[in-house]
């Protein structure tokens, strides 16, 4: 009952969503049409991030209680996190090649989410090639806290290299600034609405699919 | 405290013995970063005009990927011979364990690129004795070593090992990498580095965090 009105209630909002991001809102006077796509890269952006500091809260969670569910809900927040990185940075450099002349500029939030989504590919194929058992959801954890202690370190070196390599971009909106209406802004947060239950639903459908397979393969041995 | 550098000092040494032997972690990332260097210097037209940028990150880029591909050697000859196992027998902190191997990496890593840097200043025509490359090397290699022996030692007991280090190691040491780079680039312009003092604060704090986090974790990963 719950998950038939959730996934009413999400699919509406999503749909609710892609007619405000094609219809309803103004195009934006500068970028263009082009600007549509940070209705898509934002919420995506803002999904990959909490998966990334939520996989790091219960990593900690799992080698404080060394619950399986911690562990489990790691592992599907990590499957999810780096799909919704997929879809930032594709959606990024897809709109800054029109915009600032370049795919990809060293800019310190970009260098960031890069290396975050490396760290997380990397903590994803761990799982994969290390034998499982506690010693695997143990470590897995270790290397998600690294993680995240690692993150501030990268942003604050991105910082830094920015500082002296100056951007260079040469697009034609490089230097223009860009205001939001405030139709613009309710689309940009019905879209991370939208994305952010599109998100809790398939987290928690993929914790359900590792918690049966864990039970399956406890039952098995 | 002198009974733990004595301590230290023997189980390194059991490392440096065993390398002098079989020289092959020296080797590896010798040869491995030369060849990675060469290919630039022959693929390019002109090597001496190559861009100080573009020449630091080759050199650290062939460093890196060569020493992790040491590091997974040497960590999956230990896991095969049990030597590990045989060293966490010991009645010694565990720590100790982790600070010998980082210490062994740390000096392997440092005659290595001796002569990495003294080739590649032959092929690229650059000048290798600056205090910013002088810098570079200790603070790089000290943190390379602490992260590379943890994930060593953590990717020794999985399959594919050598691809399951790089892939852990490399994003982790980011930070470093651009440290190393930066200044080296200085170096071979023989300019004074911009935000020497961000830089070198960043290097310090790197070591200094990653030494500290992961020698309180590394009994984590140990324990059965």
């Amino acid at each position: 009952m719950f998950r038939n009105l959730y996934l009413i209630i999400s699919g509406a909002i999503t749909l609710l969503s892609i007619w405000m991001i094609f219809i309803w809102v103004p195009t934006e006077v500068n970028q263009g049409l082009v600007q549509r796509i940070l209705y898509v890269h934002v919420p995506f952006a803002w999904a990959s991030m909490v998966a990334i500091i939520a996989v790091a809260i219960t990593s900690l969670m799992f080698l404080v209680t060394k619950k399986i569910l911690w562990d489990n809900l790691s592992q599907s927040l990590a499957e999810v996190g780096v799909v919704s990185a997929i879809v930032m940075l594709f959606s990024g450099i897809v709109w800054a090649k029109p915009v600032w002349g370049v795919w990809w500029t060293g800019e310190a939030k970009l260098t960031t989410a890069l290396i975050l989504f490396l760290i997380y590919c990397a903590y994803l194929v761990f799982r994969n090639y290390f034998p499982p058992g506690e010693a695997r959801n143990r470590i897995a954890a270790i290397i998600a806290l690294i993680g995240a202690i690692d993150s501030p370190i990268i942003y604050y070196a991105a910082q830094i290299w920015q500082q002296n390599h100056p951007q260079a971009v040469v697009g034609p909106l490089a230097t223009q600034e860009s205001s939001l209406s405030s139709e613009m802004v309710i689309t940009l947060l019905t879209c991370v609405l939208a994305v952010t239950l599109m998100f809790i639903g398939i987290v928690w459908v993929q914790y359900k699919t590792v918690s049966e397979k864990g039970l399956k393969n406890v039952q098995i041995s | 405290m002198k009974n733990w550098i004595k301590i230290l000092l023997t189980i390194s040494s059991k490392d440096l013995i065993v390398e002098l032997k079989s020289k092959e972690t020296i080797v590896t990332i010798t040869l491995f970063s030369l060849l990675v260097v060469s290919i630039f210097a022959v693929t390019s037209s002109n090597p001496s005009n190559l861009s100080a940028e573009i020449g630091a990150g080759i050199m650290w880029a062939a460093v890196v990927f060569s020493g992790s591909i040491a590091m997974s050697k040497l960590f999956s000859h230990e896991e095969k011979n049990e030597t590990l196992n045989a060293i966490l027998l010991m009645p010694v902190p565990i720590e100790l364990i982790f600070f010998s191997k980082i210490l062994s990496l740390f000096l392997f890593l440092t005659i290595s690129e001796c002569f990495i840097i003294a080739v590649f200043s032959i092929l690229f025509n650059s000048n290798p004795l600056s205090i910013y490359i002088l810098t570079a090397i200790p603070i790089f290699n000290l943190g390379f070593s602490c992260v590379g022996t943890f994930f060593g030692i953590i990717s020794s007991k999985s399959r594919s090992n050598e691809i399951l280090l790089t892939l852990l190691l490399v994003p982790i040491i980011i930070p470093l990498i651009m440290f190393a780079t930066e200044l080296t680039k200085a170096g071979l312009l023989g300019i004074s580095s911009q935000n020497f003092n961000l830089w070198l604060s960043l290097g310090i704090l790197f070591d200094i965090i990653f030494l500290v986090v992961l020698t309180f974790l590394f009994g984590k990963i140990i324990e059965q």
